[in-house]
């Protein structure tokens, strides 16, 4: 009997929490749930940015998904979103692999009343509710283009390694690194500009080549976290550790060996974690309807800049690996 | 077995497959039948559907014949058309820029294939690296952004029709129906089909087999072409990258469709109910936040079944009789 009666109850309280969750005022008991969408799946880099998601679930009370393709493609991106969308979650968003190609999907889920935001790699137009930037991009780059011209010197032929030829950051990226370079180093000559893709090995290959093409090659950037480590094992490979430069783009568990080992002196990066901690922080602000002010206190990261025009949040200025912080774990 | 190249127990499978897959779904959450869920399978399906459908005449045609450019052909059309409306010229003239482009990237694979007398696996491998290429070329690696076309333009790949997806209602069915009519009913389909079966036996009934066989890259040009247009409708962007998979993946869903690799059997039925099972199966992966890295191992795993149960069947038939 008194089995029964709990057993009911039970029955009835189960009710009730379906019910509270399926009102949309009950925001107090609510678990919002948030989808993310990276370029690909797989990848440390995109590993990190999981670990911060699910951190920044922990303490902003999200459930979140993850899920994304095994090939850093736009269709694969857009099949992942629609799913979400249909599943009506409660944010969906993205590492985009194309500004442009997911706006019709932010407008779809806009309508639907899902929160569409980008983080790491933008998508453009009005449907997007926020940006999560990692830093900017041309202060980002900068600092490249200056560690380059440190271990280089001023003049000297360079190449830049990139990942896919299509990628919207990395391509932003490239730009503002010959900008500067023009601008500030003229001696360092760019002999070319080389995709590899997000692969380590064609990095190491596509390195090799560059390193066989132009025997005077004094420096080769990284622009992604896979090109680094792939152009670090090629110089290494052919002999020529401390003759040839490399520098770029990545993380510090990806460049460890190498930074250990001499080849690599420093790279530049922000911390994936606390970027995407930082973007389940933002999109809870707007699930709970909290505006932004220009300067925010976030949990565990301090004061962080929004920007309303771009309704982008930037986390902060770049920050360099060298042999003293690459123990570092992401 | 069945009506010319079509093999009926093939179909039957690919229903039950389908059937499986769809109730398999339902059971774990039945919001994968809401209408919803079955539109973006739908819309998903469209672009590869329609590589599928081209790449049936080139495999049908026999000599071993693939095209492994039409991702390629499709991305390259795509960028041609996104220049054409970069221009402001009229969407229109983009979209027959794009076909026409196909038309003729398909002829030079046939005719590679056909006069010069390459294996149209090396030829489309080869064209495969030169479209993605060229189209790398004319963007210089970036995107272009269609977002702000003519909305009649992106209807094409966003738009609906009495509530079901444009391009699947007026693109995709009725390139299906043309080209089950093409297949069946003429002259072309018959004479394709005995050119894969047996193309001496062509030959001496005076078949233009070579003619043949190049049409059938035309056709897939053609068709991947259009799976371009849709695709950059679809996303308001054209992209020197797009359709990767498709090169691939048109091919496993032609023999999962159950068209004989060496030529001959096959038929777009087959090749459609195909499409419909790959576009199930993947969709319903990722509704049900299954592991992606799975998703590619799972067609794997269809396409062997499938070809394993069909010798199961034929070898019990065959001890039959």
């Amino acid at each position: 009997m008194s089995a029964s009666i709990s057993r009911r109850h039970a029955l009835a309280l189960a009710a009730l929490s379906g019910a509270a969750a399926l009102a949309p005022g009950s925001a107090e008991a609510k678990s919002w749930t948030i989808a993310f969408v990276p370029k690909l799946i797989g990848i440390p880099y995109f590993n990190a940015m999981k670990e911060g998601l699910e951190k920044g679930g922990k303490d902003f009370g999200a459930t979140i998904i993850y899920q994304g393709p095994t090939t850093a493609t736009v269709e694969g991106q857009a099949e992942f979103v629609q799913s979400l969308i249909n599943k009506h979650v409660d944010a969906v968003g993205v590492a985009a692999n194309s500004p442009t190609a997911l706006e019709a999907l932010a407008a779809k889920a806009a309508k639907a009343g899902i929160v569409f935001y980008s983080s790491d790699s933008q998508v453009d137009g009005p449907d997007v509710a926020l940006r999560v930037q990692q830093t900017d991009p041309k202060q980002l780059s900068y600092a490249v283009i200056d560690q380059l011209a440190e271990q280089v010197g001023k003049s000297g032929e360079v190449a830049f390694v990139s990942g896919g030829p299509t990628a919207t950051n990395l391509n932003t990226w490239i730009g503002y690194m010959k900008d500067h370079m023009a601008a500030e180093y003229p001696g360092l000559k760019l002999v070319s500009i080389q995709y590899a893709g997000e692969d380590i090995s064609k990095a190491t290959t596509v390195t090799s080549q560059l390193l066989s093409a132009y025997p005077h090659l004094k420096g080769i950037v990284g622009v992604n976290s896979t090109a680094v480590p792939g152009a670090a094992q090629a110089v290494l490979t052919a002999g020529l550790s401390g003759k040839v430069v490399v520098t770029g783009i990545t993380d510090p568990n990806t460049i460890r060996p190498y930074v250990n080992g001499g080849t690599v002196k420093s790279v530049v990066l922000w911390n994936p974690i606390d970027l995407a901690y930082l973007t389940v922080w933002g999109v809870v602000q707007i699930l709970e309807k909290k505006p932004f002010s220009p300067d925010n206190k976030v949990p565990n990261l301090g004061n962080v800049k929004y920007f309303p025009d771009s309704k982008t949040l930037l986390l902060g200025p770049p920050m360099v690996v060298t042999k003293a912080n690459v123990s570092l774990n992401f | 077995m069945g009506g010319i190249g079509i093999d009926r127990s093939r179909l039957l499978l690919l229903i039950v497959f389908l059937g499986a897959a769809l109730g398999g779904y339902a059971f774990i959450d039945l919001q994968i039948l809401a209408a919803g869920n079955l539109t973006s399978m739908a819309v998903f399906a469209v672009e590869v559907g329609i590589l599928a459908l081209g790449q049936t005449f080139v495999i049908c045609g026999g000599d071993g014949g693939v095209d492994l450019s039409v991702g390629a052909i499709a991305a390259l059309s795509q960028v041609l058309l996104g220049l054409v409306l970069k221009d402001r010229l009229a969407w229109e003239l983009g979209v027959l820029a794009a076909l026409c482009a196909g038309a003729v990237m398909g002829l030079a694979n046939g005719l590679a294939y056909a006069v010069l007398r390459i294996p149209s696996i090396i030829v489309t491998l080869a064209t495969m690296f030169a479209f993605y290429g060229l189209a790398l070329v004319f963007t210089g690696g970036i995107n272009i952004d269609l977002t702000a076309s003519p909305p009649a333009f992106l209807a094409i790949g966003q738009g609906s029709v009495i509530g079901l997806p444009f391009q699947v209602l007026l693109i995709y069915l009725p390139v299906f129906l043309a080209c089950a009519y093409l297949q069946l009913f003429t002259a072309f389909g018959r004479g394709l089909y005995l050119t894969g079966t047996n193309d001496l036996a062509a030959r001496l009934a005076g078949i233009g087999v070579n003619r043949i066989r190049c049409l059938t890259f035309v056709i897939a040009g053609v068709l991947a072409a259009l799976a371009g247009v849709v695709s950059a409708a679809r996303l308001g962007t054209a992209r020197p990258d797009a359709s990767e998979t498709g090169n691939l993946l048109s091919i496993a869903i032609v023999v999962l469709g159950g068209a004989d690799i060496f030529g001959g059997d096959g038929s777009v039925v087959g090749s459609v109910l195909a499409t419909m099972v790959i576009a199930v199966v993947d969709y319903g992966l990722s509704y049900n936040n299954f592991n992606p890295i799975y998703q590619a191992g799972v067609i794997g795993v269809i396409l062997i079944t499938s070809v394993m149960a069909q010798n199961l069947v034929r070898f019990r038939a065959r001890q039959r009789s």
